[in-house]
C-alpha cells in the first residue's frame, strides 16, 4: 500500500505539495460554493452538465466554507487522493475472488497506476473523482462478501453511495441505464480536455 | 447481475443503494430535460465515430497508449480500425477458450471484466457528444480490458495463450509508466495560489484607489483559466 500511494505520488508531487483548483471544479463548483451558504453548494446541480455531483459539491464546500481561501486548493486535492487510494485498498485489503495472492494483487496495482488511459485531466481533481469510485464499485463487485466485517460492509455501502452521486460513466452493468437516459453524463461532462 | 447470481442479503442491499442513487440521478437528469444544450447531441452513433472511438481509444490505447493508437488512426482509416476491432475480438475469444475450466466453462471473473469493457466501451462511444470518447471517458474501459487481459492470462492452460497476454500487459505496463509524468495539465499547479488571493483580497482597496471596479479573477488551472469570485461586501452601497 505504500508503495502504490508512493507511486501514485511520484506522478505529479508538485499537486499534493502545492495543489490546484482544476477547470470546472473551480470556475463552476467552487465559485457557486464561495458564493452561495452550506446547504445550497451540498445540493448544487450544475445544469450544464445535468447531473448531481456529490463528491465534488462535498470538496469544493470544504473548500469555501470550512478551511481559508488560501487552503482551499487543499480541500478538493486532499479528497481526491482519498478517493484515489480506495481502488488500492479495496484491492490490497479486501478479499477479491478476481485477484488472489500477492503477485496477482501487485500487478492489479501496478494496472491502476500504469494503465496508458489514466489521462491527466482525471489527476488529483475532484472534478473527475468520478472515475476512481466507478472503479471502486467495481472491485468491490468482485469482493467475496461471505464472512465480511461490518466496518467494511458500511464502507462499500458509502463507496456505493458516494459513487451514485457523481458523473455518470457507466461503471458496470447495472449502471448503463443511466447512461442512456443521461448522454450528457457519459461523454462530456466537462471541457476540460 | 451479480447480486442476482450472490443471493447475498449484502449484495442486494448493494444493489438497493445503487438503484436508489440511480433513481435520484434521473429525477434530475429529467426533471431538465428540456433544457439540456447536449439533447440534440448524436454524433457517437454515426457508424465512422463509433467505429474509431471503439479501436482508438477503447482497444488500442489500453494496450499502446495514446500517441500510438493515434498514428494508428492516422494511418490506417478506417480499414485499420476495422482491423484493429478484428483482432481484439479473436484475442478476447482466444483468452477465453484458454481459460476455461475443466467443465468448459469460460473464466466467471474475466468474463465479467469482458462484459464491463463492452458495456463501457460501446455506451461510451455511442453516447458521445460530439462523437469524441478519448480521455477520461476512455479510462474505465481501460481498466476493465486490462484487468481482462490479467485474470484471462494467469487462469490459461496454454502457455503460449499466457506468453501473448503477459506480452501485451508488459508493454501496456512499459507505455503507462514511460507517459506517467509526461503531462503539460500534471504541471500546472496551484504553487501561486496563494499570492493570487492576496493580490484578490486587496483588490477591492486598489479599485477604489484608481476609481475603476475590482477584478474578481484569479488564475487557477490549466493554464490561462481563471475563476471569478466576488469579494466580501461587495454588493454594498458605496
Amino acid at each position: 500500500m505504500v508503495a502504490s500511494a508512493g507511486l501514485l505520488a511520484l506522478r505529479a508531487p508538485q499537486l499534493i505539495a502545492a495543489p490546484r483548483l482544476f477547470a470546472e471544479e473551480s470556475r463552476v463548483f467552487f465559485r457557486h460554493a464561495f458564493e452561495s451558504g452550506l446547504f445550497d453548494s451540498l445540493t448544487y446541480v450544475y445544469w450544464k452538465a445535468g447531473y448531481l455531483n456529490l463528491v465534488t459539491n462535498v470538496a469544493t464546500t470544504l473548500g469555501a466554507h470550512v478551511v481559508a481561501l488560501e487552503y482551499a486548493p487543499y480541500a478538493t486535492m486532499g479528497i481526491a487522493l482519498a478517493i484515489q487510494l480506495l481502488p488500492f485498498l479495496i484491492l490490497l485489503f479486501g478479499r477479491s475472488t478476481a485477484f488472489r495472492g500477492e503477485i496477482e494483487k501487485g500487478a492489479a496495482c501496478c494496472i491502476l497506476l500504469f494503465a496508458p488511459t489514466i489521462a491527466p485531466e482525471v489527476w488529483l481533481t475532484s472534478l473527475h473523482s468520478t472515475v476512481f469510485l466507478d472503479l471502486a464499485a467495481l472491485l468491490i463487485l468482485l469482493e467475496d462478501l461471505k464472512g465480511v466485517g461490518r466496518a467494511r460492509r458500511w464502507s462499500y455501502r458509502l463507496v456505493l453511495l458516494l459513487g451514485g452521486y457523481r458523473a455518470s460513466t457507466p461503471s458496470c452493468c447495472c449502471r448503463s441505464s443511466r447512461c442512456a437516459l443521461s448522454p450528457i453524463g457519459c461523454a462530456n461532462g466537462s471541457s476540460s480536455s | 447481475m451479480r447480486a442476482l447470481a450472490d443471493r447475498l442479503r449484502e449484495r442486494i442491499l448493494q444493489l438497493v443503494i445503487v438503484s436508489a442513487t440511480l433513481l435520484v440521478q434521473l429525477g434530475v437528469v429529467l426533471s431538465r430535460t428540456r433544457h439540456h444544450p447536449y439533447r440534440m447531441a448524436g454524433g457517437g452513433l454515426d457508424p465512422g465515430n463509433l467505429l474509431a472511438n471503439l479501436s482508438i481509444h477503447h482497444v488500442a490505447t489500453p494496450i499502446l497508449g495514446s500517441e500510438a493508437a493515434q498514428a494508428i488512426a492516422a494511418q490506417a482509416g478506417w480499414i485499420g480500425d476495422s482491423l484493429l476491432l478484428a483482432v481484439f475480438v479473436g484475442v478476447a475469444g482466444i483468452a477465453l477458450w484458454s481459460g476455461r475450466d475443466t467443465a468448459g466453462r469460460p473464466d466467471r471473473e474475466a468474463l465479467l471484466f469482458l462484459g464491463a469493457f463492452l458495456v463501457l466501451s460501446v455506451s461510451t462511444s455511442a453516447l458521445a457528444i460530439l462523437g469524441r470518447a478519448g480521455g477520461r471517458y476512455a479510462v474505465l474501459s481501460g481498466y476493465a480490458l486490462l484487468f481482462f487481459l490479467l485474470t484471462s492470462d494467469r487462469r490459461s492452460r496454454h502457455r503460449w495463450v499466457s506468453g501473448v497476454g503477459g506480452l501485451l500487459l508488459c508493454g501496456a505496463f512499459v507505455v503507462g509508466a514511460r507517459s506517467y509524468r509526461d503531462s503539460e495539465l500534471l504541471r500546472c499547479d496551484g504553487a501561486r495560489w496563494a499570492e493570487a488571493v492576496a493580490s484578490w483580497r486587496k483588490e477591492p482597496e486598489r479599485a477604489r484607489m484608481f476609481h475603476r471596479p475590482a477584478s474578481r479573477e484569479l488564475s487557477i488551472c490549466p493554464e490561462r483559466w481563471t475563476v471569478e469570485l466576488a469579494h466580501p461586501h461587495e454588493d454594498e452601497a458605496p
